[in-house]
């Protein structure tokens, strides 16, 4: 009886070990795995973040670009050249309470014939 | 079956010891198994679990900005930060120098060639050859397939708009260090949005550039400020440099005149002093002012450029720029009440509007009753332009003072009345009649109620003023009514020019040149033309003034 027993547990460690040893082995594996998906992304994030980084650069230059396309004096001196455009004069301003003054135009007269009718 | 089921019984007793040791051994070999195994499981999990730090670092190697965006008002860019390609050589890995030299040259002609050979055939294991490289600049060096060259990613600062507001934006070094201006003095972790308007920033400097070619003058500054909040919408001195190009640009250039030269500026000084007399309630309106009597103090004999015959109100001391007449104000008013209005108006400090380019006010070390009376007129003291039109604002914005700022706010921070709304209203007026009747004529813009003073003085030379180089200014405000806008022109030494009669006072240079500023800049500021009928004088029927100060 008591060999048995002695064999039984001697068997039934040898088990234990034999699991916790491919357990610890799966663990470290899976480990491993996780460890290489998360390098693998956080490459990709890198990556991500360089191109983002680039074309944050180019949308810096396309906006500084933009400014000097649209700088006042650029602007002026294209205006004058190409359209004959000059500052307004104020004598060519009218203001908002002198438009009153402005006659309103006479309605035409209605064509005999026609109706809306 | 008995023998099978007890094996131990076989074994002999003098075997015994030998089965034992047997059994150590395999024991310690198994214990030593596991302990490598347990090493190799613990590195294994150490690997999986730890990250090694070069990843970490080529991680943290995002380029973050060093200094954010500068912009005006409504959001236009003045200063951005730009990525840009600088070259290096390794000496070592140039096989031909002569023929990368000359490839170099045929895409860089501006590299000096002396210079690059020796560069590339130096014994050095890197050099840099040219910094701010553009995209394709860098391109063009990259398509030689010249092995040795090689780029380097750096931050550069970019101004847009070039000259325009260079002395308000300022500029940096190569490491981006702020050197002046905005760059300097204000903390860009983040974007920052200025007081100025582009737009009025351009047709400001663009009539100032006139001015100062049609006057030959040497400088030339203005300064348009909003009185009720105290922003400086524009600032410009002239002549003025290129902050891409800040190490080119000669010194004069670079130096932001409105804000650092100080002045004595002259009678520009007088609706202060008129200010004054009305808040102390020394004199009034309606008096008569006995100016055409001779006025001598400490043994100095005032003049007044245009001597009357009869004596003159307060209206008619400002129109013609009577220096006898504003002296008697002064006096009556007394040293410590001017000395108390003057540093109120803030013009006995430096201005703290936001920038580090900021002049100190040069005083008389004895306030004398000269000093009253030179300073009544504007001589006798020197204040910059911006600290006489942030004191003149305070007259445009019904007596309160309001410290001006580079800044964008909706709302002043520092404000204090200094006079009475009633007292501002009345210098309102008078300065309108200057326009309308007086020496500033020549600034009046149809519809947009100018008000505004004269100051023509002489430039202290050796051994006294020296009559033939003047400083001029012109200081108003618009619209009269509900004036918004405050602008000072300085010339420093006009000359008299076809068209002036000989004259290079303010009323034919500064005058004209403000109401050509005004003219373009109302319209951009949403100022509502008025009709004409609108912009009263308070003394339509006086006698037309001289034509200068």
């Amino acid at each position: 009886m008591s060999v048995a027993y002695n064999d039984s547990l001697r068997a039934s460690r040898r088990l234990t070990g034999f699991l916790l040893f491919v357990i610890g082995v799966g663990l470290t594996i899976g480990l491993f795995y996780v460890k290489t998906r998360a390098r693998t992304a956080t490459n990709d994030v890198r990556t991500l973040e360089r191109q983002i980084a680039t074309e944050q650069s180019a949308i810096d230059v396309l906006h500084a670009e933009i400014a000097f396309l649209g700088s006042p004096a650029r602007l002026a001196a294209i205006g004058e050249a190409r359209l004959g455009l000059a500052p307004t004069d104020p004598a060519n301003l009218v203001s908002a309470s002198a438009i009153l003054d402005i006659p309103l135009r006479q309605q035409p007269a209605p064509v005999e014939g026609t109706t809306d009718e | 079956m008995s023998n099978f089921s007890t094996p131990r019984l076989q074994v002999a007793n003098d075997e015994y010891d030998a089965v034992r040791e047997g059994r150590t051994r395999i024991r310690i070999g198994a214990f030593m198994f596991l302990g490598a195994l347990g090493v190799a499981v613990l590195r294994l999990t150490d690997i999986a679990l730890t990250t090694p730090n070069a990843s970490a670092s080529a991680t943290d190697a995002t380029p973050i900005p060093a200094r954010a965006d500068i912009t005006d008002r409504h959001g236009e860019l003045l200063a951005t930060t730009l990525t840009t390609h600088s070259l290096y050589a390794e000496p070592a890995r140039i096989w031909d120098v002569e023929e990368t030299a000359a490839a170099l040259l045929s895409v860089r002609p501006d590299l000096d060639p002396a210079k690059l050979r020796r560069d590339l055939a130096s014994e050095r294991y890197e050099i840099r050859l040219e910094r701010g490289l553009t995209p394709s600049e860098r391109q063009a060096v990259f398509e030689l397939g010249q092995p040795g060259l090689t780029f380097r990613e750096e931050p550069r600062r970019a101004y847009p708009n070039g000259p325009l507001a260079a002395h308000i934006i300022g500029y940096t070094d190569v490491d981006l260090n702020g050197l002046a201006g905005a760059e300097r003095a204000l903390d860009l972790s983040t974007p920052t949005a200025l007081s100025i308007d582009l737009r009025v920033q351009h047709a400001l400097t663009e009539e100032l550039a006139n001015g100062l070619a049609r006057f030959e003058a040497d400088t030339i500054a203005g300064i348009v400020l909003d009185v009720k909040t105290g922003e400086i919408i524009a600032m410009a001195s002239l002549p003025d440099f290129d902050p891409n190009h800040a190490g080119a640009a000669s010194t004069q250039s670079k130096y932001n005149t409105a804000a650092m030269s100080t002045y004595e500026l002259g009678s520009v000084f007088k609706p202060l002093t008129l200010a004054l007399a009305l808040e102390t309630q020394t004199s009034t309106t309606t008096e008569m002012f006995p100016v055409q009597k001779g006025f001598t103090i400490q043994r100095k004999r005032i003049k007044d450029d245009h001597p009357s015959r009869v004596p003159m109100n307060m209206a008619d001391v400002l129109a013609e720029s009577s220096n006898r007449g504003t002296a008697l104000m002064a006096l009556r008013a007394g040293d410590d009440a001017q000395q108390s209005f003057l540093a109120d108006l803030g013009l006995f400090d430096r201005v703290a509007y936001g920038l580090k380019e900021s002049a100190r006010p040069q005083l008389q070390t004895e306030w004398q009753d000269i000093t009253t009376v030179t300073v009544s007129y504007g001589h006798g003291m020197s204040v910059s332009p911006l600290a006489f039109i942030a004191a003149s604002a305070a007259l445009f914005n019904d007596g309160t003072y309001v410290a001006p700022t580079i800044l964008k706010r909706d709302k002043p921070e520092v404000t204090r009345r200094v006079m009475s709304r009633r007292t501002a209203e009345t210098v309102q007026g008078m300065m309108r009649y200057v326009v309308t009747d007086g020496t500033g004529r020549k600034s009046d813009v149809e519809g947009y109620g100018v008000m505004g003073k004269t100051g023509t003085a002489d430039k202290p030379g050796v051994g006294g003023y020296d009559g033939r180089s003047l400083v001029t200014s012109f200081i108003s405000g618009f619209p009269y009514g509900d004036p918004q806008y405050a602008l000072l022109v300085t010339y420093d030494e006009p000359k008299p020019v076809e068209g002036t009669h000989g004259y290079a006072t303010a009323g034919w240079n500064a005058a004209p040149t403000s109401g050509a500023i005004i003219a373009r800049i109302a319209p951009l500021l949403g100022i509502e033309k008025r009709p004409v009928e609108q912009t009263m004088s308070p003394w339509p029927n006086n006698k037309n003034a001289a034509d200068d100060s």
